[in-house]
């Protein structure tokens, strides 16, 4: 996969995650979710970690545009595929293994060595 | 007829169904309609928004299941000009279909709310009335936590009631007569739950439509027969009870056949049902072509439909018999449906024949060959299909011959089911054994208002038509045995 590649090579620059993050205002589960994303990313050192938040009260045509259903939803945009998360995200820890990301710190302790 | 619009009912725009709903759909409500797969629920819907559309409504139609370009490419032509009411503004599809190429997970508990501000701002932003729901059940394969799609799904039919907007939503269900729905979705829609059946009855699909219960008012009880006919959409056929049992009146009109028309006390009612029962070759069809041949000469459009014999056997027939039903065709003056009822079901056929009804504005109708039916249908859609047909020609006061097959010899009425009872009229062909001869016999059974001429009498069959002569004073037991000769008696 490339992203692996660009991560090893380019350093801390390069993002090593892409996430965009559909809430509804102030709501409990909008509220949790975005708790749960920024404890997320302090808990990637050294991974440089995008989120995009929309609040679909603000801007209601995204949900039609995004095809959301469920809010609050997280959609992981990198590293690829594609995938979505709907609920209020519980923790950073469950949500690091939902997207995966525990995967990528690994390789990256491991010096990128561990791309399959 | 249909009740008058009242401000509490929403008309579906389905015939029919609007008379069994008292009116339609309660307005600013909810209403479930469950079936199983294929009984045409999503075809329901959208007939639903598209006869919304063309009564200057506006309507949103939220997907669960099918994606939108599907529903145009199928829905893309009257009746159902989904694609049409769409191009034109007057309809909005909310597309939420599952995302298919993206992975899916939960993580904690979530809301609908995305779903829901996409309803909310297609009914806002194109000022809806109708909305339709196609079909929920899929949420439940979508998400994992059906108790949060229940809970939102309820959040979602109180919202769409705080919006004031008529809601139709569909669902599927297992078993035809087993529970109302799948997830029990009907708990919280509670204004009203319509059942569409698809069942399998002597290998024929038969399709009902039931209202369990609708909100604020009467509706008809019961199972109605409905049919999908791509001329004119779902319809539901009414219970035509009420009018079956009105007695017929007014105008006398020929039969074709002075001499029966004698017997019958001076002709046909004019809005009556007649039944001619015989066995093979004994002069039905000739009875029903003289009687379209009575309403040709007049200059009167005729309806003639065939379920035994094809268009060129008739016109054969006819013509042995002296009468041109080709040239009567040319002219506009009548209509000649042949059609094969094991190709199709009651319903539709009888969808089709109200169809010609409407269009040709018959005066007269006849169908030769419901024998063939009785062969092979059930007795319930048979006796749906004559009650159907009576009732429609009976509102338009259009009088109709028809015409079914009893054994060669011997057996009465009673072995004809449901049909004699119907008829306003019971017009007997048999043969009889008289000494030294079999012959042709008729009489009138039955002759519902009227006087009418009790004696069996001789007919013979000439090639300017039929021809009915005296009286034949030494028969007997035309209706339960074979003849008053020994050798069928003996043969008991």
């Amino acid at each position: 996969m490339t992203g692996d590649a660009e991560a090893r090579d380019g350093g801390g620059d390069v993002p090593g995650c892409r996430l965009r993050l559909f809430v509804t205002g102030g709501s409990l589960y909008s509220r949790r979710a975005l708790a749960t994303v920024a404890d997320l990313r302090d808990r990637l050192p050294g991974l440089r970690c995008e989120v995009e938040v929309v609040d679909l009260l603000e801007h209601p045509d995204r949900a039609g545009a995004e095809r959301i259903m469920a809010t609050p939803t997280l959609i992981r945009l990198e590293p690829g595929p594609t995938r979505r998360i709907v609920g209020d995200l519980r923790d950073a820890d469950s949500l690091m293994v939902v997207l995966e990301l525990d995967l990528l710190l690994r390789e990256r302790a491991a010096g990128g060595g561990a791309v399959a | 007829m249909s009740p008058p619009p009242d401000g509490r009912r929403l008309a579906v725009g389905v015939p029919g169904f609007d008379e069994i709903a008292d009116g339609g759909l309660p307005r600013g409500r909810a209403t479930l309609v469950v079936g199983t797969s294929g009984a045409g629920k999503t075809v329901f819907a959208v007939q639903y928004l598209v006869a919304g559309a063309q009564a200057g409504e506006r309507g949103v139609l939220v997907t669960f299941e099918e994606p939108p370009g599907d529903l145009l490419t199928h829905f893309d032509a009257p009746p159902w000009d989904l694609a049409g009411a769409v191009g034109q503004g007057r309809v909005v599809i909310v597309d939420a279909t599952a995302t298919d190429e993206e992975d899916h997970a939960e993580l904690g508990p979530f809301d609908l709310g995305g779903l829901l501000l996409r309803v909310g701002e297609a009914v806002r932003g194109i000022g809806a009335t109708r909305v339709v729901l196609d079909s929920v059940g899929s949420l439940f394969a979508v998400f994992a936590d059906a108790g949060a799609v229940r809970r939102e799904l309820r959040r979602m039919v109180r919202a769409l009631h705080g919006m004031g907007v008529t809601t139709l939503i569909t669902a599927e269900r297992v078993d035809e007569y087993g529970s109302v729905a799948r997830h029990g979705i009907e708990e919280f829609v509670v204004d009203g739950v319509v059942v569409l059946r698809n069942p399998l009855e002597q290998e024929k699909r038969r399709r009902t439509v039931e209202i369990l219960k609708l909100r604020g008012a009467s509706h008809r009880r019961g199972e109605y027969p409905f049919a999908i006919d791509a001329r004119r959409g779902l319809s539901v056929i009414p219970d035509s009870a009420i009018e079956l049992g009105r007695t017929p009146g007014g105008e006398r009109i020929s039969s074709g056949i002075a001499d029966l028309d004698r017997m019958c006390g001076g002709g046909l009612f004019s809005d009556s049902m007649v039944l001619v029962s015989g066995p093979t070759g004994s002069g039905k069809t000739l009875v029903v072509t003289e009687f379209m041949r009575a309403g040709i000469a007049r200059g009167e459009p005729g309806l003639l439909l065939s379920l035994e014999e094809g268009r060129e056997q008739l016109v054969r027939n006819a013509l042995s018999w002296g009468i041109d039903l080709g040239a009567a065709e040319d002219a506009g003056r009548l209509r000649i449906l042949a059609r094969d009822p094991d190709r199709m079901s009651l319903e539709d056929l009888l969808v089709q024949v109200r169809g010609e009804v409407d269009d040709l504005g018959p005066r007269r109708v006849a169908v030769d060959g419901l024998g063939v039916l009785e062969r092979t249908q059930a007795p319930r859609p048979l006796r749906e299909f004559v009650a159907g047909l009576a009732a429609t020609l009976k509102d338009r006061g259009v009088p109709a011959v028809l015409t079914t097959t009893s054994p060669l010899a011997g057996a009465g009425p009673a072995a004809e089911g449901q049909v004699p009872a119907i008829s306003d009229c019971v017009v007997l062909l048999r043969y009889v054994e008289t000494p030294g001869a079999v012959r042709r016999a008729l009489t009138v059974l039955k002759m519902r208002g009227s006087r009418h001429d009790t004696s069996i009498r001789e007919f013979v069959i000439t090639g300017d038509g039929m021809h009915i002569l005296d009286p034949l004073g030494e028969v007997s037991g035309l209706l339960w045995a074979p003849g008053p000769a020994g050798a069928a008696e003996a043969a008991r």
